[in-house]
């Protein structure tokens, strides 16, 4: 999924920093020399859950659009990255089309 | 009996798997729920509002499968419109409980220009206190009637295809099947998801028409092997048969509907019509499947064909697909939703090798796109298994799995 999101991200013109789980997103964050404008992250990774990741992020860039890709579309989930103020959510899977307008709107959420 | 009767009848509670009613059954429920209102409230959830990009199986499936939660622990009766709505009525629910699903879903669809903060909430899901709100609901379902009637009066009758070479007994045959409602000759086979470790599962639905049962049905003394041409045109009229039952029916029924097309329609414009029918609101529930035959006789009609589909949002299925052909064509580079491969009694006699090539072969195209069809024998999704099918269809398979 990471490849395939990443691939659409290329397609789209955007510069991708891609890891392969939380901690190690987090560290790419930290350690990024260019600015970061978005977050994408899967709910379920190994160690840190994506809603860890959000906590963190949250707490390091407040304000950065955070698009939380899940396979989870159950009321409970949802209810959760409502109230924990998640900005996009999308539930897998994902087409280019459907990516493009929730990152257009996030974009222009943020602006 | 005013409102506060017994509802029509025992509504279902919540389970795993939703019942999904369609249109006739929610007018005819609505029309007896007239007696019993008290306590019952419905929503309407427009999904046939949203951006075209939205309007999709995954998406009615999410809504179905919250609202199924939300409902739960009420009493309650989903149904899904052909028109991609969704309507929810359910008893004792709190208001509050449905507005706070309509905004759940508007988070969810955040995106999309009915979402947004100008437009009025109940565009997108409208609430309706039966007691109260009982006329409003039924002229809000009205409109939807209305749009379903208009679209069925915009539904083109299949016509004869104006070719210059047309076989001289096609007009006879049309003619005498014009006296038989052709929906009754259609038939309807579930392609199974059978994993070992979880229950059969049912993917998708195809619709076809035999034509044996076409040349019964029409009383004309025809033997279509020995009329090419006649069977080539025929063949051109019952797509446009089986794709106006898929726009009228792709958005209700549980499944997505696969029917096997042929390539000269798919490129004619008997397709362009097709798919600007308003009907068409659910382009990814409707998967096309073509003959492996066609793209050997016309590779380039094949790939622009297929290339349509996918642009349009369409699924798309390669079907007649031995064994053997899966060990010598690069079934990825096709670039297919699904790749169907006939059943063959030969493979009971294959050796370790021959199994252990089709394994790698159906390992190489994507497990999940592999469609073992035609089984006959119990035998079939045994050895189908071995070589890492999930996905099987024929009268063996729905027999055992319905059973």
């Amino acid at each position: 999924m990471r490849t395939l999101v990443g691939r659409m991200l290329s397609r789209l013109k955007m510069k991708v920093i891609a890891a392969e789980d939380g901690q190690r997103g987090l560290q790419a964050l930290d350690r990024a020399t260019q600015p970061v404008d978005l977050i994408i992250c899967d709910w379920n990774m190994p160690g840190m859950s994506g809603m860890d990741v959000f906590e963190q992020v949250r707490a390091r860039r407040p304000g950065l659009p955070f698009l939380m890709l899940t396979g989870r579309a159950d009321l409970d989930s949802v209810v959760s990255a409502k109230k924990a103020g998640i900005a996009g959510y999308i539930v897998k899977p994902v087409s280019q089309p459907e990516l493009q307008t929730k990152l257009s709107f996030l974009a222009r959420k943020s602006a | 009996m005013p409102p506060g009767g017994q509802p029509p009848e025992r509504p279902r509670r919540g389970t795993a798997t939703p019942f999904l009613g369609t249109e006739d059954t929610l007018f005819s429920y609505v029309d007896q729920l007239a007696e019993a209102r008290a306590g019952q409230r419905a929503m309407i959830v427009h999904l046939s509002r949203l951006d075209r990009l939205r309007r999709n199986d995954k998406h009615r499936q999410i809504v179905v499968n919250m609202l199924q939660q939300v409902m739960d622990e009420y009493p309650g009766r989903l149904f899904a419109l052909g028109n991609g709505d969704v309507v929810a009525i359910c008893k004792g629910i709190t208001r509050r409980a449905f507005d706070e699903t309509t905004e759940l879903f508007r988070y969810l669809f955040n995106d999309d220009p009915l979402a947004a903060e100008s437009v009025q909430r109940a565009d997108f899901c409208a609430l309706f206190d039966l007691e109260i709100d009982y006329p409003q609901f039924l002229s809000a379902l009205d409109d939807i009637r209305e749009t379903a009637l208009r679209q069925s009066r915009t539904r083109v009758t299949p016509q004869l295809a104006t070719s210059a070479v047309r076989s001289p007994r096609i007009d006879a045959l049309v003619k005498s099947l014009a006296r038989i409602d052709i929906a009754n000759l259609m038939r309807r086979q579930t392609v199974w998801q059978m994993s070992p470790a979880r229950p059969p599962d049912p993917v998708l639905d195809e619709i076809f028409i035999s034509l044996d049962r076409i040349r019964k049905a029409s009383g004309v003394d025809v033997e279509f092997a020995n009329d090419r041409q006649l069977l080539h045109d025929l063949m051109l009229w019952l797509d446009q048969h089986l794709l106006a039952t898929v726009a009228r029916y792709h958005a209700s029924v549980m499944h997505p509907l696969s029917v096997d097309i042929h390539l000269a329609t798919l490129l004619s414009p008997v397709f362009d019509d097709f798919d600007k029918n308003p009907a068409i609101v659910m382009r990814d529930r409707i998967i096309f499947e073509m003959q492996l035959a066609e793209l050997t006789a016309d590779l380039p009609g094949y790939l622009s064909a297929t290339k349509r589909l996918q642009d349009r949002g369409y699924r798309r299925c390669l079907d007649g697909v031995s064994h053997q052909a899966l060990l010598y064509i690069n079934f990825r580079r096709l670039d297919v939703d699904y790749v169907k491969v006939v059943w063959d009694d030969a493979l009971l006699q294959s050796d370790d090798q021959t199994l252990r090539e089709l394994r790698d072969a159906i390992a190489d195209c994507g497990s999940g796109r592999i469609i073992l069809t035609r089984c006959g024998r119990r035998q079939a999704i045994d050895v189908g298994r071995t070589i890492g099918i999930e996905l099987f269809q024929g009268w063996q398979v729905d027999q055992a799995n319905r059973n």
